[in-house]
């Protein structure tokens, strides 16, 4: 796979598609944040990883596919349709990065303030002697 | 005594005779002088006025818009990256770039220190293997079923957050 940058794509993006994207990057981490604050941290790192930005992406690709193609005079669906999968395809290896960048941050953080960290996880609701993981396996942890 | 009940510095007075020398005031004098101080230190300890409310009001709304803002400007530069860069399946990987994890972890670092970030950044790894879930029924879905991508990219939240709670259920013990 031999990577390019295409500069052209960028004339392709109308200013309202970026306002869009800013809107919902924003709200997105807004949410998460509101998340956090409501139902404590453990739940609101789930949404650390919410894809909305996925799907304004896929939306977009499917678009600008289409339009292409009608400015030739053709139907576009089919190709929109299938750059949009191949879209969500990339964004599907994308979060498995996504995942390593979580487990590096989480060792990190962890291991950053090891003494301290206990006693603030106490406080968070996960029991001492139990570990991160499987709270219900019998080994200890840390 | 009743203005004095008013005053707040007249209560700390009160409050520096009761402390440094009880035996000196009669038994009723000594009753409503502890009365007032434990009523002093309520008012003192919640404080109960509008502009404190407003104040704490103003400094969510703050970090709010510092997170819109953080947030929406990480996503934009990841999604220009998107643009630029062929082939489309490459370029898709920047979809699912921590972006929205960028802007709040930095935030929650700064705040709350590290101990917070690592709870985070772990059921963020579970979020994550949610989110492979939803790109593989975006594909499915786009393929298979032709819907829009509109419609599958929706659909598939589903998927999305049904994926986030069982593993935070099954990994984490608790939904």
């Amino acid at each position: 796979m031999i990577v390019r940058i295409k500069r052209s794509a960028l004339k392709q993006t109308h200013g309202y598609e970026y306002l869009v994207r800013f809107a919902l990057g924003g709200l997105a981490t807004v949410f998460a944040g509101v998340i956090a604050e409501r139902f404590g941290a453990a739940t609101g790192g789930l949404f650390l990883a919410f894809p909305a930005i996925l799907c304004a992406s896929a939306t977009l690709v499917e678009k600008h596919e289409r339009d292409q193609k009608a400015r030739k005079g053709l139907k576009g669906t089919e190709r929109g349709r299938r750059a949009a999968a191949l879209d969500a395809a990339g964004a599907g290896w994308g979060s498995l990065a996504m995942a390593l960048f979580a487990l590096v941050t989480w060792t990190f953080c962890a291991l950053r303030g090891r003494d301290l960290t206990w006693v603030s996880v106490d406080r968070l609701g996960v029991r001492r002697d139990q570990p991160f993981f499987f709270p219900a396996a019998k080994f200890r942890c840390g | 005594m009743l203005n004095a009940r008013s005053d707040l510095r007249a209560g700390q007075r009160l409050n520096a005779s009761v402390e440094g020398s009880p035996r000196s005031l009669s038994p009723a004098l000594m009753r409503m002088a502890i009365a007032y101080q434990a009523d002093w230190r309520e008012r003192t300890l919640s404080p109960r006025g509008t502009s404190a409310c407003d104040w704490i009001k103003e400094a969510l709304r703050m970090d709010y818009v510092i997170r819109f803002v953080a947030g929406g400007a990480v996503v934009s530069i990841f999604a220009v990256l998107g643009d630029l860069l062929r082939p489309k399946s490459f370029a898709g990987l920047f979809g699912a770039a921590p972006s929205v994890a960028l802007a709040m972890l930095a935030l929650a670092f700064a705040k709350q220190g590290s101990a917070y970030v690592a709870v985070e950044g772990r059921s963020m790894l579970l979020g994550s293997l949610a989110l492979t879930l939803y790109s593989i029924a975006v594909c499915q879905l786009l393929i298979r079923m032709r819907v829009s991508a509109m419609t599958a990219s929706v659909l598939a939240m589903i998927v999305w957050l049904g994926g986030a709670l069982f593993f935070k259920s099954i990994l984490l013990g608790s939904i």
